[in-house]
């Protein structure tokens, strides 16, 4: 029954988004040959003793066209969220709730079926977020003399960066590290997905009129509190802790203080796996016994 | 009314108890010697300077302003690490050497135990010792230090095991593997110097260099073992006119220099990158290792009993998902006796 659920979610959420996403790319192979212009534009380089207005004029047009590609996918990137999170609430709280409720499945399917769509949807967008910045890496460095059309020196210094974090590391920190990094962003993603869903219930559940709106207003009241709690206790684990870490490190061998930091790259990771499953379980606690649609 | 067997309730009470086991190391922690500094209210190490700048004194524990012996090797200060009491001091002497009445100094130590401070008055360091810390740095100064450094410029450098310099050294030995060369010539081939650390990596001298030359070749210079008209007034090596015998060295030993010196950080050493020692001022150890265990054991416990014990509750239900809690707060719980036994 999940299968089912997370189709028509799914394809919900497929009708609009493939347009954002095909905007995106198009705007990221506009955006990158615009500023390819810009950058080699005389008018940019100040390299002609004389420019011409036309020249000047083309220049700001194409670093206006390099703003709206941005303005572009960063809306994409908001689409994606409304799609998302209003699929959920319209399927809940909204007149479609009385029949989504009516459905032969239990209210824990039904919100995980919604969890599982939003991080679909997330991971999707972070792969159309990724090709759009791989084509700017490709396509916006001016063309040379040596490397022809497709300049690689953008892609060449990521290249090396991640060459570098690979030969500064070793093959198997690189590896652990890079697990440990996944599963702080897989829980950071769970976390947010789970704390608008909490709030979008929330709203629902306090309001009878305007439910979006006091579910946005919970949204800021939450993260303003949790942000306030976060700052108190890095700010006690900085003053207070660092210090006395910097030293205990110091007698490690290297070794031992990498695998020492890996393990604190895991206690953050489980921090934040703790704070998602509160924040689902929070959510579904509500679903399943506060909500009253009538 | 959740029921819960007497046998069960007494096994949930032994584990929690045997979690805040750890809880012990603060006791442990909070009773290690510390010296016997004289220590104010925010337990900051409280110090007295002479007013002939010959003294440092706190509590019971008195350092003598100690300067390196003539005719060594230009010594300077190129610290890695620093302890910092944070404090200031303030005396006539500092007052009449910067022309202010409101300069002060500030002390730092070049280890944790103590024994070796150090005085830094606006851009001059100035060294005191007890008699501990004094016998280090006259052996230290006297060349019987053996820490070596391949350098490429000031705070970029990294250790070179005495292996290879004494395979430097046994090169030095040889009569059939010099060169003389011309100095400024020297001046600009590609060089790393070797550097002679004391045992906490404060001062260093050079003991000598190697260079490689056009023909790809590194050769390698002893220091000491040159006549005095080789150095400049401060005893640094000078590149200003002359010649000088070099010592060519094999392939084995180019390519371990090489890799040494991939080693070498390519960004400067910080000069404000201090390490925090023993006694720090927003906090003494008793009380790191106390919020250690707030945030290691004592904020998950409460998740894992929750996790153990309400899945029975029939009013929280819900059993899969309490286990799912208590699985990452005992997750979290390993993790931290994982990393507290490594620091330990």
């Amino acid at each position: 029954m999940l299968g089912k659920l997370l189709k028509y979610d799914l394809k919900s959420v497929w009708r609009i988004w493939w347009i954002a996403a095909v905007s995106a790319l198009g705007a990221s192979f506009v955006g990158s040959f615009s500023f390819r212009f810009f950058l080699s534009s005389p008018a940019h380089n100040m390299a002609a003793e004389t420019v011409s207005s036309r020249e000047m004029l083309v220049t700001a047009l194409a670093a206006i066209v390099f703003a709206f590609s941005v303005i572009t996918i960063v809306a994409s990137v908001l689409i994606t969220a409304i799609l998302v999170y209003l699929r959920f609430y319209k399927h809940f709280f909204s007149d479609e709730g009385y029949l989504t409720f009516t459905l032969p499945v239990s209210r824990k399917m039904l919100l995980f079926s919604k969890t599982l769509n939003a991080i679909i949807w997330t991971v999707a967008h972070t792969v159309l977020i990724t090709v759009c910045s791989l084509v700017f890496l490709v396509f916006s460095p001016p063309a040379t003399a040596e490397t022809g059309f497709f300049n690689p020196f953008a892609l060449e210094a990521v290249g090396d960066f991640i060459s570098s974090l690979f030969d500064l590391m070793g093959a198997g920190w690189f590896l652990a590290f890079s697990f440990a990094g996944f599963l702080i962003l897989t829980g950071l993603t769970v976390f947010s997905i789970s704390l608008i869903h909490y709030c979008i219930t929330l709203g629902a559940i306090i309001a009878k009129k305007a439910k979006l709106l006091v579910a946005i207003g919970m949204y800021y009241l939450i993260t303003t509190i949790l942000s306030f709690v976060a700052q108190a206790v890095i700010m006690v684990l900085f003053i207070c802790m660092a210090g006395r870490f910097v030293v205990l490190f110091a007698a490690l061998t290297p070794g031992a203080a990498a695998f020492a930091v890996w393990l604190i790259v895991l206690m953050v990771a489980t921090v934040i796996a703790v704070l998602a499953s509160i924040m689902y379980f929070l959510t579904l606690g509500n679903l399943e016994r506060k909500l009253n649609l009538a | 009314m959740m029921k819960m067997n007497l046998k069960k309730r007494c096994f949930l009470l032994a584990f929690c108890l045997i979690l805040l086991l750890p809880l012990l190391s603060v006791g442990a922690s909070a009773g290690e010697d510390k010296p016997d500094f004289e220590y104010d209210n925010n337990g900051r190490v409280v110090w007295e300077l002479s007013e002939d700048g010959g003294r440092l004194e706190s509590g019971t524990l008195s350092y003598t302003i100690y300067d390196f012996p003539a005719g060594s090797l230009a010594i300077y200060w190129e610290a890695h690490y620093l302890f910092e009491y944070q404090n200031r001091v303030s005396s006539p002497w500092i007052e009449e050497i910067t022309g202010s009445s409101y300069a002060e100094g500030i002390v730092y130590s070049a280890k944790s135990g103590g024994g070796i401070m150090l005085l830094q008055v606006e851009d001059e360091w100035y060294l005191f010792t007890d008699a501990h810390g004094k016998a280090e740095m006259d052996a230290f100064a006297s060349g019987k230090t053996k820490n070596y450094y391949l350098r490429t410029e000031p705070f970029c450098s990294t250790a070179l095991s005495s292996e290879i310099f004494d395979a430097m050294e046994a090169e030095r030995a040889k009569t059939d593997n010099k060169r003389i060369e011309d100095v400024v010539n020297l001046k600009k081939a590609h060089r790393f110097d070797v550097i002679v650390y004391d045992e906490n990596q404060t001062y260093a001298y050079t003991v000598g260099a190697v260079y490689r030359l056009e023909d790809g070749k590194d050769y390698y210079v002893h220091f000491p073992s040159l006549e005095n008209r080789y150095f400049d007034a401060d005893g640094n090596f000078s590149y200003r006119s002359g010649s000088v015998e070099m010592t060519e060295l094999g392939a084995d030993l180019t390519g371990a220099l090489d890799r040494v010196a991939e080693m070498i950080p390519s960004g400067v050493y910080p000069y404000y990158e201090y390490e925090y020692g023993d006694w720090q001022i927003t906090i003494p150890e008793a009380g790191f290792w106390a919020l250690y265990s707030l945030f290691g054991f004592a904020a998950p416990l409460p998740l894992l009993i929750m996790g153990l014990v309400l899945p029975r509750s029939k009013k929280r239900g819900y059993p899969k998902y309490w286990y799912v809690l208590s699985f990452l707060a005992l997750i979290w719980i390993i993790l931290a006796v994982a990393l507290m036994i490594l620091l330990i």
